[in-house]
């Protein structure tokens, strides 16, 4: 693989796009739940603020700080758990971390068929040192929301 | 005269291609790398000499014994330690900070006194001190930085005073970059009394260091970062100090008699090095210094001068770089700590991981002084004698070429 295919390889179009613009940008004006993460090794942060209605998350707001993936990722999580059941957000948390926590799955064809707009993200596998930047929201969420 | 062109070629790893592309290696401060002289010395005590030492009357052990004793009056005559047995043997600078924080903080502190440390340091002379000031109810004082990473030394009469009994600081800042007046320093902390240490992690290996001018008490250093193999360093103390500290750890070689009862203490530094040592990485330890005398340490220091002052020129061109720590090459060590905006230091360091070029990302283990200065993290390319300008111009263009790639999307 040439060096220009490989960080093409962790840098998709799509998730340099998304780090720039992640989205959720909207300050909410009362907060049901809050959980943050952070790296300690790096200084990647997240704050997830979220309004819950019956146990869904009905809105989120969503401050970052830290390096392109870790936006991207965390985005891209904001979306699959909106509008969902914390019992199915525990479901797909588990779901995406396991995928990157097990070697040789590539081809991954998930339960949740949400998790198919993560699709960009998965070649950062390939990167053993920054699946902790992809993973960093999702465990945050995972060990925080129920 | 040093042709530091032609000293790439002792070095075998840095004919490495890394991603396709020749290996540039600035991540200096981190480890650095080994030369061959380094990787033969211990090749050539596994292949002929290895035994246990000070211990079997056999002729291995009696080399051996020659051989990691040879090392320590090596490393005695690098730093100008007046004394062998000035010279302790410990893993690196954090074990030798907790073994000073441990056996001579223990036995030296009351509720009254204080520690000063200054807000440059790395995580290993933090920690151990926090932790003692708990056991001890004494207390943590910080000497502040100036915006440009220097040490602001205009109240330094209010945090060092005569409660203060030890110094503790680093020589050259492994986040920024700094060089610290510890001259200056270590003279006020004698006119209060004080202890004084010097962590010398980031300096031992850059620059010409004389423990017997400098007059401090205690001087830390890690073998890994001056061409030697990792978990070996060393800690240099001032002989009656070291006399007078207890034990850090027991077991064997420390000890002079044990009976079922109790144990009386080795002389130093036997009473300091419990247990088998590192004998090869000792040995090895050795050979590193020899080849550093041998190029000089004065003519080391010249060369990284000549690439920070070219590196530093050469990134300031970079649109909107804010570079930390000093300006001037008289007080910054040959390392760069910098941001580049709207490109976080891992994208970075990945990016330039592609190009084959190693630099360090993130805080540097000196987290509260990133912080500080403004920063969650940097990117930090430190240099050694192996690198060139050449690598450097290929290393401004590729930050260049990533501000493209991170921002044209
Ligand atoms: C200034 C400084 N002090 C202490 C240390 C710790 O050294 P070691 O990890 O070799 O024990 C380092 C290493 O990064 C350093 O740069």
């Amino acid at each position: 693989m040439s060096e220009k295919n490989n960080l093409d390889f962790v840098y998709k179009e799509e998730i340099l796009k998304r780090s720039i613009n992640p989205g959720f940008s909207s300050e909410l004006s009362k907060v049901d739940k809050f959980i943050s993460g952070l790296n300690p090794f790096c200084g990647d942060e997240v704050k997830f603020h979220f309004n819950l209605s019956h146990n869904n998350i009905t809105n989120i707001y969503l401050e970052l700080e830290g390096c392109a993936i870790h936006k991207a990722s965390s985005s891209l999580l904001a979306e699959v758990i909106l509008n969902e059941n914390i019992n199915t957000i525990q479901k797909v948390c588990d779901e995406f971390i396991s995928f990157f926590n097990t070697k040789n799955n590539s081809n991954q064809k998930f339960q949740n068929h949400k998790l198919q707009i993560t699709n960009p993200i998965h070649s950062v596998k390939s990167n053993q040192i920054r699946i902790k930047c992809v993973l960093l929201s999702w465990n945050a969420i995972y060990n925080n929301l129920f | 005269m040093v042709d530091f062109k032609t000293i790439i070629k002792d070095f075998p790893i840095l004919k490495r291609r890394i991603n396709e592309n020749k290996l540039i290696y600035f991540d200096n401060a981190a480890t650095s790398q080994k030369p061959k002289v380094v990787i033969d010395a211990l090749s050539n005590f596994y292949s002929n000499n290895n035994a246990n030492i000070h211990r079997g009357v056999h002729t291995l052990s009696m080399e051996a014994t020659y051989l990691y004793d040879e090392a320590k009056e090596k490393i005695a005559e690098f730093i100008n330690a007046p004394n062998n047995n000035s010279i302790i043997f410990t893993r690196g600078t954090t074990e030798s900070l907790n073994l000073i924080a441990d056996s001579w903080g223990q036995s030296n502190l009351k509720e009254s006194d204080s520690i000063v440390i200054t807000e440059l340091e790395h995580h290993s002379n933090i920690v151990p001190w926090q932790e003692l000031i708990k056991k001890t109810k004494s207390k943590l004082r910080y000497i502040p930085i100036n915006t440009d990473g220097t040490l602001n030394l205009a109240n330094i009469n209010n945090i060092i005073t005569k409660n203060t009994k030890l110094i503790s600081m680093t020589h050259v800042s492994n986040g920024i970059g700094t060089i610290n007046n510890i001259k200056k320093i270590i003279k006020i902390a004698k006119s209060v009394g004080a202890t004084t240490v010097i962590d010398a992690a980031q300096s031992v290996p850059h620059m010409p260091i004389d423990v017997s001018d400098l007059d401090c008490d205690f001087l830390t250093f890690s073998g890994h970062k001056m061409l030697a193999p990792t978990g070996i360093g060393v800690l240099y103390g001032k002989k009656e100090l070291l006399e007078s500290m207890p034990p850090y750890q027991k077991g064997g070689d420390m000890i002079l008699e044990v009976t079922y009862d109790k144990a009386t203490w080795n002389e130093i530094p036997f009473k300091f090095e419990a247990g088998t040592p590192n004998i090869a990485g000792a040995i090895g330890l050795g050979a590193a210094t020899n080849y550093l005398m041998k190029i000089g340490m004065q003519n080391i220091r010249d060369h990284e001068i000549e690439i920070t002052k070219y590196a530093y020129n050469n990134l300031m061109n970079v649109d909107g770089i804010e570079i930390l720590g000093p300006e001037n090459t008289d007080i910054r060590a040959g390392l760069i700590s910098f941001n580049i905006p709207n490109i976080h230091p891992h994208d970075l360091g990945t990016f330039l991981d592609s190009k084959g070029i190693a630099i360090r990302t993130g805080h540097h283990c000196a987290m509260p002084l990133i912080k500080k200065l403004g920063h969650h993290s940097s990117a930090r390319a430190s240099f050694y004698l192996y690198n060139t300008n050449h690598e450097v111009d290929k290393f401004t263009a590729e930050i260049n070429n990533s501000i493209k790639y991170f921002n044209n999307v």
